[in-house]
């Protein structure tokens, strides 16, 4: 008896040791290794220090790479390979960011950078051609394939040259979707020697150097990486500042500096070209919100980008050191029909809904933070594209005013009063899934019946692509204002849109997209961005902002959200984590 | 006995014919389809963009073909038969690797979870269930009743979240929430399951609790128990002997109902808690339309959950011989 109960209490025990243990401070992978470390000299003070974990959520950091092949065109899946894969071209966030002439802040996620704004990634520089018509591409010498996967022996170290490049572009235009994009448009790509690349134009589209050279299509991956099997993780090679090391799936990817990686840097005057400074990437996979914010707020999470605002006074009281700003998202919330499945609705309907919205309280009560406008153009582009509201027409200023009275009557007069008119959102997007009712009570208010029909993306996507409903697609999702000409052109190619049977928006854009002087071509985007406000079809509501936080002990970075699409290279190479810092700090 | 059990066995073939065949076209009928998925990003989609990629992922074939082919019955377009008669689960159409890759390196999370989950459970609802009956009627019986019912009243996924957001506001604290494996740390990979397991077993303790008493109310007011105290026997020995065997029966039933679920429904907390468990991998399929996933999956868990029935079903003649099964 004695020795039974004395096992029971050595087993209860246990059970409490067991349930302590999992209460105490969880370690992060890493930090349990000892190494012994020379003692080496303190850097000055400001100056960069070596070494270090960068935990970091990007904008998909709830749901995990979907593939590691770039010619199956997931731009979600880039954010994941864009640490090793790199571009020709990308966003300069060095030269023209905060930390150098600040003419763009690179705040604006997503958003097609404005030719001047680029700078040479893979290729060096480059040149517009006339004959042939074209880019031609001057490719960076001493760039290398690390040669360094998972998998062994995928591949050897060695050069990147313009018939790595010939041979990336060729495979990406035959596949099924850069047959479709890139097809009508570019007729070749040609290696003319190992450091020259001539890109020529079928048919000119400026809309194209987006694609291939910038874009969430455009990360190169090498032959061998495609024979050994392109869509295993682990014989992925890049030639990027870091390299892909583990992939679990559902958890994490983790990448470790490239030690031979030929960018450099210059911080107070002092040039440091054994860049990145940091020793390894983390991008965490962490589907639930709540959790992405408490990995913020304990430290396990050192910078995200793309939270919502609603969470910014908790982080301010709980995280009062925390670095929190507000960005444009250039994904206005909007509602849109199918001119096609809807031929009844009209742009008599889509103003009287846009008078009858009361889009500051839209704002103040589900966005918290944003701006009302930024359709088709982001809010955030600058005045030489984006006209503020106060300087539109005074038709289309009445547009973002709020005015029930006026919109009840509109849609009388339209013949829809007491009309159903469904309102179609997905389910998975958090913003339009929390304005949907809100909204629906608004526009009950001018006359309409709402119906809510709550979907999930797949189907959401569908109607989007290929249309097929009946009622109002309300979103925050594509068809929209963030990449100035692509997407202004993609609106004249959809058959669901308005636009589509607008003779004079399609040869406007005609115009637009075949005129190389980029000068001219801003001014034309910015008239036509003021017609397609009074005749696109689309109640734009209001711009969401979302926010980006970093903690203090990440140095060298100026706030900026992008340094291209779905590219952070510069960003992740350039900064450096002040450890002290973040002990002392408690983390 | 040894025929009963054959026959449970072989019966399983119809039903996982009856399950496949109702999974593999139930999910091709969802609106929206992987197509869609996969053209996301894309403003203009073409009929001849849909055409290419669906002739690409196989698709473009009528349905029973496609069942044929996921099957094994018929050749797939290498000309190759290549699928669940030959062994094969088929592939994700995102990644292209096999699904039985996928499953095998989710499901031990899932079932650890689950298993923890369950011991928890149990380790708390039996012994609470029976103090419970034992001393009916007393603070301990009512506190014990009451903490049943706060555990079949919260939710898991409330509470999930709320130990994941309240720890990490006062203490600064919250589990880790990058995926350690068993075989690599095991107290790191505990550190882990061990809340969500927690919450899951007590989402199964109320129930289980509950039942747990009722039927030892019930046992222990039959007359062989009462001869049992009569002979003066110890009472741990009436509970443990004579009683719990006869009041576990129902117990098991419920036990077995919540297997289901230990299976393939803890997707909340493995979202909550960042664990890449079978059930957040049967969800994200379903949401991105990865149909021989979502196939291969569904008919994985439906085969374990037949099988953990038949186990059921044997412990009960384990707990009454007087039970024979023909």
């Amino acid at each position: 008896m004695k020795k039974k109960f004395l096992w029971l209490v050595i087993s209860w025990l246990m059970v409490a040791a067991l349930v302590l243990a999992s209460c105490g401070p969880a370690g992060q992978p890493g930090e349990q290794e000892e190494e012994e470390e020379e003692e080496e000299e303190e850097p000055a003070a400001g100056e960069p220090q070596y070494g270090g974990t960068l935990t970091m959520m990007h904008r998909i950091t709830s749901s995990e790479p979907k593939t590691w092949d770039i010619c199956d065109t997931q731009a979600t899946s880039m954010y994941w390979m864009g640490p090793f894969a790199e571009k020709l071209t990308q966003g300069d966030v060095l030269g023209k960011g905060p930390r150098g002439t600040n003419e763009s802040p690179f705040t604006l996620i997503g958003a097609e950078i404005a030719e001047g704004d680029l700078t040479g990634c893979l290729a060096e520089s480059w040149e517009v051609t006339n004959d042939p018509p074209g880019y031609l591409y001057h490719i960076r010498p001493g760039v290398y394939w690390t040669g360094e996967s998972v998998n062994p022996g995928v591949m050897e170290r060695r050069e990147y040259t313009a018939y790595d490049a010939e041979y990336h572009f060729n495979r990406f235009q035959a596949s099924p979707v850069g047959t479709a994009k890139l097809g009508p448009y570019i007729k070749s790509y040609e290696a003319l020697d190992k450091y020259t690349l001539q890109v020529t134009y079928d048919k000119w589209n400026c809309a194209m150097l987006w694609f291939y050279s910038y874009g969430w299509m455009a990360n190169h991956q090498p032959r061998e990486v495609v024979e050994a099997g392109v869509k295993d993780w682990k014989n992925q090679v890049g030639t990027g500042a870091f390299i892909l090391e583990e992939y679990v799936p559902a958890s994490q990817v983790t990448y470790r500096k490239n030690p031979d990686w030929w960018g450099t840097t210059t911080i107070n005057g002092k040039e440091y070209d054994d860049i990145p400074f940091i020793d390894k990437l983390v991008y965490p996979i962490i589907p639930d919100v709540s959790t992405r914010i408490a990995a913020l707020r304990t430290g396990k999470v050192d910078w995200a980008v793309d939270i919502h605002p609603k969470y910014e006074e908790t982080l301010s009281s709980t995280c009062p050191d925390m670095m929190i700003e507000g960005f444009a998202t250039a994904i206005p919330l909007s509602a849109s029909y199918d001119a096609e499945y809807s031929p009844d609705y009209s742009q008599e309907l889509i103003n009287a809904l846009m008078i009858g919205t009361d889009k500051q309280a839209l704002i103040d009560t589900v966005l918290i933070k944003g701006v009302i406008g930024g359709w088709p153009l982001s809010s955030a582009l600058g005045s030489s594209v984006y006209t503020q509201i106060e300087d539109l027409p005074a038709e289309l200023q009445e547009l973002y005013t709020y005015n029930p009275e006026k919109a009840k009557q509109m849609i009388i007069d339209i013949g829809f009063e007491g009309r159903t008119v469904p309102l179609i959102y997905s389910t998975e997007e958090e913003v339009p899934s929390e304005a949907a009712p809100l909204i629906a009570d608004m526009w009950s208010k001018i006359g309409l019946d709402i119906e809510l029909q709550p979907i999930d993306t797949a189907l959401m996507l569908k109607y989007s692509q290929t249309g097929g409903y009946v009622g109002l697609r309300f979103t925050a999702l594509a068809k929209n204002a963030n990449k100035i000409s692509r997407s202004l052109d993609s609106l004249r190619a959809v058959k669901q849109e308005p636009l589509y049977y607008d003779d004079y928006y399609q040869a406007e854009m005609d115009k637009i997209v075949g005129e190389r002087d980029v000068a001219k071509r801003t001014a034309m985007l910015k008239e036509i961005a003021i017609y397609v406000i009074g005749h696109g079809g689309v109640a734009a509501l209001a711009e969401p902002f979302m926010l980006n936080c970093w903690w203090p002990w990440i140095k060298n970075y100026y706030g900026e959200t992008e340094c291209g699409y779905y590219n952070y290279n510069w960003l992740h190479s350039t900064l450096w984590l002040d450890q002290d810092l973040k002990a002392e700090m408690g983390f | 006995m040894r025929v009963y059990v054959m026959r449970r066995v072989l019966l399983i073939i119809p039903t996982v014919f009856l399950l496949s065949l109702i999974v593999f076209f139930m999910v091709r009928f969802i609106p929206g389809s992987v197509v869609n998925m996969m053209l996301r990003g894309f403003d203009v989609v073409t009929e001849e963009d849909y055409a290419a990629v669906e002739h690409a992922l196989g698709l473009d074939v009528p349905i029973p073909t496609q069942y044929g082919r996921w099957i094994g019955i018929l050749p797939g377009t290498d000309g190759s038969f290549s699928g669940l008669f030959q062994g094969n689960l088929g592939d994700s159409l995102w990644t292209k690797t096999a699904v039985s890759d996928e499953i095998i390196g989710r499901w031990p999370i899932t079932v650890e979870l689950g298993l923890l989950g369950l011991i928890i459970g149990q380790l708390i609802a039996l012994p609470t269930g029976v103090y419970s009956a034992l001393r009916q009627n007393t603070w301990g019986d009512y506190v014990a009743r009451s903490f049943a019912i706060i555990c079949l009243a919260v939710p898991t996924m409330w509470l999930g979240t709320m130990i994941i957001v309240f720890p990490s506001i006062w203490w600064g604290y919250m589990p880790p929430i990058m995926y350690i494996p068993f075989t690599e740390d095991p107290i790191g990979n505990l550190k882990m399951v061990i809340v969500p397991a927690a919450i899951l077993g007590m989402a199964m303790t109320g129930m289980t609790m509950r039942m747990t008493r009722t039927m030892m109310l019930e046992v222990l007011r039959q007359d062989y128990i009462r001869t049992a105290w009569a002979k003066g026997l110890k009472e741990r020995v009436v509970v443990i002997r004579h009683a719990l065997k006869n009041a576990l029966i129902p117990v098991v039933t419920i036990v077995g109902m919540y297997v289901p679920t230990l299976i393939g429904g803890t997707v909340i907390l493995e979202e909550i808690f960042c664990l890449p468990g079978m059930g957040r991998l049967l969800v994200n399929a379903t949401a991105d339309r990865d149909y021989p996933m979502i196939s291969a999956i569904v008919l994985v868990m439906g085969i374990a959950i037949v099988f953990v029935n038949l186990a059921v079903d044997l412990t009960y003649a384990y707990l009454d011989p007087r039970l024979h099964y023909r």
